[in-house]
Parts: C-alpha cells; sequence; structure tokens
C-alpha cells in the first residue's frame, strides 16, 4: 500500500505546496499526512540535553526530496525542543525560491541545489547557506516495466520519460547529465535530442515525477536516489553513470536579515549529528 | 359523426369514465374545477393516454385500447387552444398562426390570410404576442388552431381570463366561425351562463364522471338528478312523495302542501321524488289562493331579497305550511308589479315547470 | 434593544455595510495586486509574448473550445431528458451529473487515471490491444475538462429546459409538429439564455481546469501545458518566475473579460441575472 499512500499523500500535498504562499494554515496538515503516512512512531534519541529555545512556531521551506527526511528531523527537532513548533512547506526549489523572493514567511530554506540557494542570497534575503546533505539523480522505472533497462534505454523509440521542469533542480541535474552523456557521444551524437524527443512531461517537482512512474504511466522517470527507495518494491532504480551525473548538493540557510534563533536553531539540528544521522537513513550522502 | 368519445383512466386518486359524441354542434363539457373537462380534452388531443376506451375523431380511430391504437398528438387533426393560449413567445402572429402549416414561409403565410382577415387581424402579421391584448391573444390562439382546417375544435375555458364584455365578442365570434366553417366544437366551460349561450349539447361532469349528456334545454329544464339540478343552477328542489297519479302527471306532496307536476314518468305512490323548478320560471302573483284560479299556488313572504340590476332575487317563505321558495323576477315586472312596496304574495308553480326527478343514487 | 427597536436596523445596517465594503475590497485587491505588478515589473509586458506562454494560450484556446463542444453536443439531448422526465430513478441521475462538479479537481484527474490510466479499466485492455495511451496526450488534457466542466452546462441547461412552459411544446404537438422540431423551433429559442449561460460557464470552467489536467495528462509545452498548467511551470522557472505568471494572468483575465462582454451583448437578459 505504499505507493498508493504516498500517492495519495503527493496529491493532498500538492495543492497545498502549489498555493500555500505565506499560508501557515495549509502546512499543518501537509505536515499531518506526511507525518502520518511515513512516520511510525520514528524513534529519535533525545540525545543530551539541549539548551532551552523560547517557544514559538517557524516556517521550513524545504525541496520536495527532503519531504520524508524532513518529516523526521522536525519530529526530532520539536522533540528536543517542547514548545517549538516546526511547520514545514515542501515544493520544488525553484517554486520555493520563487515564494521566498515575493516575501513569504519561510524562515528556513532547504534547496536541492545551489542556483535555486543563489537565487535567494542574490535577492538579499539570505546570506549565509550552508551544504547539509548531498544525493544522487537515478532513473526510475515502474517495477513491472522492462522497456529500460539501462540508463541508455530512455532514448529508445517509445519510451515514456518524465522529468522534473527545467529549473527544478531534478530536472537540472538530469538535463546536465543527458547532455554531458550527449558530448561524451557513447550513445551517439544525437543522443540528447532523441532523450527530449521521449520527454512526455514535465512535472513540477520530483515528487510529481516519483508518482507518474508509481502509477505506472511513465516508463521512466528521472528522480533522487532516496526518492526512489521511498516507493520500495513499486519501483526499479537504473543506474545513472557516475561519468555522466554530478551529485546533488543541498544547501540550507536562515532566512531574512536577522534570523530567528528557532531558526538558527534548525539550522544547527540538520547539521548535527543527529540530523545528519536521519537524513542518513533515509539515504542521503554526507555533505 | 364528427367525434366519438369514451374513455376511463386513473391519474393517481382521480378515476375518470366518461363517454359523449359531437357533430356538427358545440358540445359544452361544463361543471367545476377538477371535475374532469380539462383531462377529456387532452384525452382527445392524444396529450394523455386514457387506460381504456375508444375516441374515434371524423371516421378516423385515434385511439383504441382492444386494437392498441394511440396516434400520437401530431396526427389527431384536431385544434386545441389551452386556458393560457400558450402562444409562441419569440413568434410574430403570423408565423404563429402558420405553424401548423407546411411549406415555404411565403405559401404558409399567404395561406393563413383569409383566416386572419375572419378573425380582425388584418395588419397584425408581423407583430409578437407579448405586445397584444388579451382579445387580439385569444384571436391568435383560434386562428393558430383553425389554420390547419381541422374538423374537431377544442377550446379550454378560453375565456376565462378575459372581461365581460370582450367575452361577449369573441362568444359570438365562435359562434359565427362555426356556422361559416361547419366546425365541431368541443368547449369546456364552468360558466353556466357561457355553458347556456354557445352549448348546442350539454355534458355536465361531476368528480370524472358525465351525470347527464343532453340538448341543453333537455339539461337545463329536465336535469335527472338534485345534483345535476344544482350544477346547472336550479334553485328549487324541493323533496317530496308521490300521494297520487293523474292523467298528465303526478301529486306530490312536498312540506305539507300538494303540488302537480306534470310528467311522463309514473313513480309508485309513497315513493320519494325531487321536484325542480328553475327560480325565473315561479310566477309572482298578487291575491290569495281562496279568490284565484289556478293549481300549485302559495301564499307567502319575501324573507330575503338581493338586487342585481337586471333581475332580482327574492326568497319566499310561505305562511302555513309548504317549502321556501327562490324566485328571480326581472327589473320591469319587479317594478310594475311594485314588489319593492308588499311582503306578502302569490306564489305559482306551473306544473309543467316541475321537473320531476327519481330519487335514485347518481348515474352518470 | 431588542429587534424591534429602531436602532438595530442602524447597527445592523452599519454591519451589513461594513462587512460588505470588506468583501468587496477582498476580491477588488487581487486585481489590484495584478495591475501593481504590471505597472511595476517591465518583464510582464515581455513576457506576454514569449513562445511559452502563446503556446499555452492557443493551447488553452482551442482544448477549452472544443471540450465545451463537446460537452454541449452530447450534453444537451441529456439536459432536456432529465428536464422532461418523470421515471423514478431521475434523482439518481441527477445526482450522478451533479457530482463532477463537488468533485475536487485532484480526484477527478486520479479518477480519470484509474479509468483510462495506462493501468485503468479501459486504459489497460487498450494500452495491451493498440499500445495506445491516454495520459500525456493532448486528448488527456480535452478529457479532463470535459470531465471537470460538462456538468455546468448540462445543469444550466437543464433549468433551461425545465423553465420552458410544457404546454408550449404540447401546443405544438397538436399543430403535428414532430418532437425534433418542437424541440429546435420552439424549446431551443426559449432557452436560448440559459444555454448560452451554461456554455459560458462551462468554457471558463474548462479554461481554468489545473488539477485534474495535471495528474492526468502532465505538463508539456504545445502538448498538455495549458494555461493555468503554465502558470504553475511559471513559478519553476527562474526565466519565467511571478513575471511571467502575472504576465498569463493578466491574459487569461483579459480573455475571460472578453468573454463577458461578449455574452452581455449576445444574451443581456440572461447576463443581467
Amino acid at each position: 500500500m505504499n505507493r498508493l499512500r504516498s500517492s495519495i499523500a503527493l496529491l493532498f500535498i500538492l495543492p497545498f505546496a502549489l498555493l500555500a504562499c505565506s499560508d501557515d494554515e495549509a502546512t499543518p496538515e501537509a505536515t499531518a499526512t506526511a507525518a502520518t503516512a511515513t512516520a511510525t512512531g520514528a524513534a529519535t534519541d533525545v540525545a543530551t540535553a539541549e539548551p532551552t529555545l523560547a517557544s514559538g512556531s517557524i516556517v521550513v521551506s524545504a525541496a520536495s526530496s527532503l519531504t520524508d527526511a524532513f518529516t523526521e528531523v522536525a519530529v526530532a527537532f520539536e522533540a528536543t525542543n517542547p514548545g517549538v513548533t516546526v511547520d514545514l512547506n515542501f515544493g520544488s526549489s525553484s517554486e520555493l525560491a520563487t515564494q521566498i523572493v515575493e516575501g513569504a514567511p519561510a524562515e528556513v530554506f532547504a534547496s536541492a541545489n545551489e542556483a535555486q540557494m543563489a537565487v535567494v542570497i542574490d535577492a538579499g534575503v539570505a546570506e549565509v547557506a550552508e551544504i547539509f546533505a548531498q544525493n544522487v539523480i537515478v532513473v526510475a522505472v515502474p517495477a513491472d516495466n522492462d522497456s529500460v533497462q539501462a540508463f541508455e534505454d530512455i532514448a529508445a523509440d517509445g519510451v515514456r520519460l518524465v522529468l522534473a521542469g527545467v529549473d527544478v533542480p531534478v530536472g537540472d541535474y538530469a538535463r546536465r547529465a543527458i547532455s554531458a552523456a550527449s558530448t561524451a557521444g557513447v550513445y551517439g551524437a544525437d543522443f540528447q535530442s532523441r532523450v527530449l524527443a521521449n520527454v512526455v512531461s514535465e512535472e513540477p517537482n520530483v515528487r510529481a515525477v516519483l508518482a507518474k512512474v508509481e502509477l505506472g504511466e511513465a516508463d521512466a522517470g528521472i528522480v533522487y536516489a532516496t526518492d526512489a527507495s521511498v516507493s520500495g518494491d513499486a519501483v526499479r532504480v537504473v543506474e545513472v553513470p557516475a561519468e555522466y551525473s554530478t551529485p546533488a548538493v543541498y544547501p540550507i540557510a536562515a532566512v531574512g536579515e536577522n534570523p530567528s534563533e528557532q531558526a538558527l536553531a534548525f539550522v544547527a539540528f540538520v547539521l548535527s549529528q543527529e540530523g545528519q544521522a536521519i537524513l542518513a537513513g533515509f539515504g542521503f550522502a554526507a555533505p | 359523426m364528427t367525434l366519438t368519445f369514451d374513455a376511463q383512466l386513473r391519474l393517481g386518486p382521480f378515476e375518470y369514465n366518461a363517454a359523449f359524441e359531437a357533430d356538427q354542434e358545440i358540445v359544452v363539457l361544463f361543471g367545476h374545477s377538477g371535475a374532469g373537462k380539462s383531462v377529456t380534452l387532452q384525452a382527445i388531443a392524444g396529450l394523455v393516454t386514457p387506460q381504456a376506451g375508444r375516441i374515434e375523431v371524423a371516421r378516423r380511430v385515434v385511439f383504441d385500447s382492444v386494437s392498441r391504437v394511440n396516434l400520437p398528438p401530431q396526427q389527431r387533426g384536431v385544434g386545441y387552444v389551452v386556458q393560457e393560449l400558450a402562444l409562441f413567445p419569440h413568434m410574430t402572429v403570423a408565423d404563429n398562426v402558420a405553424f401548423g402549416l407546411e411549406g415555404a414561409k411565403r405559401d404558409r403565410h399567404a395561406q393563413i390570410r383569409p383566416l386572419l382577415s375572419r378573425l380582425g387581424l388584418d395588419g397584425f402579421e408581423e407583430r409578437m404576442p407579448g405586445t397584444l391584448s388579451g382579445g387580439q391573444r385569444q384571436r391568435v390562439a383560434l386562428g393558430r388552431a383553425l389554420a390547419r382546417d381541422v374538423p374537431l375544435l377544442l377550446l379550454d375555458e378560453p375565456f376565462s381570463a378575459l372581461d365581460e364584455s370582450l367575452r361577449r365578442l369573441l362568444r359570438a365570434e365562435l359562434l359565427r366561425l362555426r356556422a361559416e366553417l361547419g366546425l365541431t366544437v368541443v368547449f369546456v366551460t364552468h360558466d353556466l351562463r357561457e355553458a347556456h349561450l354557445l352549448a348546442d349539447r350539454l355534458a355536465v361532469f361531476d368528480g370524472g364522471r358525465i351525470l347527464q349528456f343532453d340538448r341543453r334545454d333537455e339539461v337545463f329544464r329536465h336535469p335527472r338528478s338534485r345534483r345535476i339540478a344544482e350544477l346547472v343552477g336550479v334553485a328549487n328542489v324541493l323533496g317530496g312523495r308521490v300521494i297520487g297519479h293523474r292523467p298528465d302527471g303526478v301529486t306530490v306532496e312536498v312540506d305539507g302542501v300538494a303540488l302537480l307536476a306534470t310528467t311522463d314518468q309514473r313513480p309508485a305512490v309513497g315513493s320519494e321524488v325531487d321536484l325542480a323548478i328553475r327560480a325565473e320560471r315561479v310566477n309572482l302573483r298578487r291575491g290569495t289562493v281562496a279568490d284565484t284560479d289556478g293549481v300549485n299556488l302559495l301564499e307567502a313572504e319575501i324573507v330575503e331579497e338581493h338586487a342585481y340590476g337586471a333581475t332580482h332575487t327574492l326568497w319566499l317563505e310561505p305562511a302555513g305550511a309548504g317549502p321556501r321558495i327562490e324566485v328571480e323576477v326581472p327589473s320591469r315586472p319587479y317594478e310594475v308589479l311594485g314588489v319593492a312596496g308588499k311582503r306578502a304574495w302569490l306564489l305559482e308553480l306551473p306544473p309543467d315547470d316541475l321537473h320531476v326527478m327519481a330519487r335514485a343514487p347518481e348515474s352518470g | 434593544m431588542t429587534l424591534r427597536s429602531a436602532r438595530t436596523d442602524v447597527v445592523a445596517l452599519t454591519l451589513v455595510v461594513a462587512l460588505g465594503a470588506a468583501f468587496v475590497a477582498y476580491f477588488a485587491l487581487p486585481f489590484l495586486g495584478l495591475a501593481d505588478r504590471a505597472a511595476s515589473d517591465g518583464r510582464v509586458w515581455d513576457l506576454a509574448t514569449d513562445t511559452a506562454v502563446r503556446s499555452a494560450l492557443w493551447l488553452s484556446l482551442w482544448t477549452a473550445g472544443l471540450s465545451t463542444v463537446i460537452a454541449v453536443a452530447c450534453g444537451t439531448p441529456v439536459a432536456y431528458w432529465l428536464a422532461r422526465t418523470r421515471i423514478r430513478g431521475r434523482s439518481v441521475l441527477d445526482a450522478l451529473v451533479d457530482l463532477p462538479i463537488v468533485l475536487p479537481p485532484t480526484v477527478a484527474g486520479v479518477a480519470l487515471l484509474t479509468a483510462f490510466g495506462g493501468r485503468g479499466l479501459l486504459g489497460e485492455p487498450l494500452a495491451d490491444l493498440t499500445g495506445f495511451r491516454f495520459t500525456f496526450t493532448t486528448a488527456a488534457v480535452v478529457m479532463a475538462q470535459v470531465l471537470v466542466a460538462a456538468p455546468f452546462y448540462v445543469r444550466t441547461a437543464r433549468s433551461g429546459f425545465a423553465a420552458v412552459d410544457p404546454q408550449l411544446e404540447h401546443v405544438a404537438y397538436t399543430l403535428g409538429a414532430s418532437r425534433t422540431e418542437t424541440f429546435l423551433r420552439i424549446t431551443l429559442p426559449q432557452a436560448r439564455g440559459a444555454l448560452l449561460a451554461g456554455i459560458v460557464l462551462c468554457w471558463a470552467r474548462a479554461m481554468g481546469e489545473l488539477g485534474a489536467t495535471l495528474i492526468f495528462a502532465g505538463s508539456l509545452e504545445g502538448r498538455t501545458r495549458t494555461m493555468p498548467l503554465a502558470i504553475i511551470d511559471a513559478f519553476e522557472r527562474t526565466s519565467l518566475g511571478l513575471a511571467g505568471a502575472v504576465s498569463m494572468s493578466l491574459i487569461l483575465l483579459v480573455v475571460a473579460l472578453a468573454v463577458l462582454v461578449l455574452f452581455r451583448a449576445v444574451a443581456p437578459a440572461e447576463a443581467r441575472r
């Protein structure tokens, strides 16, 4: 039932993520749905007693690929800091960056690539960012679908390929990998054009790409390795040759001229041993 | 016979069973609302399907439950005017009237011109129904129904929404049209005067049944039961007992007085009968019983009076024994007799006008 | 102060005016926001002629148009039958027609997938037999639009037909007009206003359709990316961003206004309702 629940969770999250600009009301539900779908009493060790934070709530905008990991991170953070509520807002990093630049009250921004973080920094809304995780792109394929067995098969005739949008980090990483492979010439000089001709949809974020693959509508979709593992048995993974794919680098920053102490504490928590352990548990690589 | 009609149907709790016919005449269906008159027209037109029966129009069987014939309204060849007229609001007068005809627009409009003329609608061709007066709209509805040269015209209370003067005009026109076109008309109304004016034959409806179907005068002068008498406006229905037979009629005791009634019927002595006499057939005379020649004389006093302008309605109570009688006196005789100044009168109930009705249970 | 006293009216009136003004202001502000952004951000005008924008507009216009045509062609007889029939199952059928209206669009999208998707009730056998799949095609866009928008037409048309006096039709029958002729010459002209209103509603809903399209048809420029999807896409694209989204929103607004004006010209009585 995992893929069905993920799909339904995604469908409920999607409109909220798309429409929630400065909407504090939407995110608790998104949090709740995601939390019930994935967190089954996640055991978080409350390590040493932290200095107590003033109570309050913060909004954290994070890339869609961080959905499951950050949900657990938030639960752990709240357990360590009673009185502080974390409202999670997931979406594609490009969309989140636009929201933040337009004044959405996110206090923390976790992006799936440096380009979108740069958008926020260049707009003067954030100052300093730190890399907190790395990820790897893969080709996800429906478990019962044989049309794609190796990376080069995505260029084959009639393959229905789904990518994320051009400026969505995973979509950007995917296109760079395709371009690199095409330049290398191993699969033919027209590899890139054949692959792009197979694209049937450009989804708004990585989880939407994953959904299309899980539902069997797409023959293949390029997502992160961490997303593919969330889908479990519904999805089979085809590796993208390391020589063509650059690792995905995830920066995090506290937003605003004077970030609140809760926001700074959250960023610190993500970078801490505990936060890193949670991320690793979901398949993210260390920064 | 232009129309033979026989139908039974049930609409929810309402049960209907009626039969009558019409040929080159006006048959009026008369009765209270809900008595079944409109349903009759709908059944003839084919808008309602009876459970059983047979309907023939111009010698064509349009409905027969036995041989499973049920022609749709389109093929019945009758003209139908509903109470609300239902003129097509988005079409001109000419388009409305010519609607039932086939062929090119110009030909159809040419075809109806004489009819429009006859109905006094010259020059109204391009007018829209919304701009017409009540009487004009009536005539358009009539024209529309007649344009197809149908042998049978069904009219459902067509004049009820109009004022009296207009009604008089249109009734006259209808009579003229019928004569000119040789139409058979079935006319529904709950207005007694209208029924009397227009009917050649009259069907009295009550509770989904026809109580009496006869020539108009027969129904009005010789209703067959108390109920029918009430419906056709017979004011005096007197209950009594037969006490003797005579060569030309019977003697009936009513409230202690003996009344002579002319009739061919010979109900048994001792049996209960109703005597009916219309208010306008009772004579008002001066004098007393003792010094007056005549039969069925009653001394009575006026106890109530309504002045209607053209007529006066008086209620008189007998001095001794006898029934209360309603009398209608036109204004001229009222003045000449000097009714205003005198309360005591002699009533004369002419035996020929005293109609004998058996007290049997109602039969249709 | 009781309900009857004169002061109550003053208080009530003040309350009503205040709430009403706030309500109206709430509706005016978003449009003012769009206008303000258009005035201050030059990119809005440049992006209005961007190929992505033009492609999305053209796709929206012709798919919404086609969806409306389908809705009218198939829905008109259904609406007329619903208006005139008296069979006992009618309320169930009415509810079925109304269902897509209360259905959230995302649910409609999921439903379409379960029926016509690659693993769907009809979609799977179709894919096995012919290799053809509805998802990711422009046909899927039209299918999503028809599902969510057609009921708006059918409902409005149904009330329009029901409001036509049946006596007009009955009289037409007695005058020899067939049921088809009566429908075309009497019923349809009488219901014209309602039908036009239904068409406008249906077309507007089809133009605005997002959730079901995204889920069932996907998003690809020129093939499935209608205006609403393009606006979403703009948020993902640094090159378009909010300016692009504002640009497209303004274009859609102008189109909507044009349609409203046209509607008022063609059916003034109905538009006043």
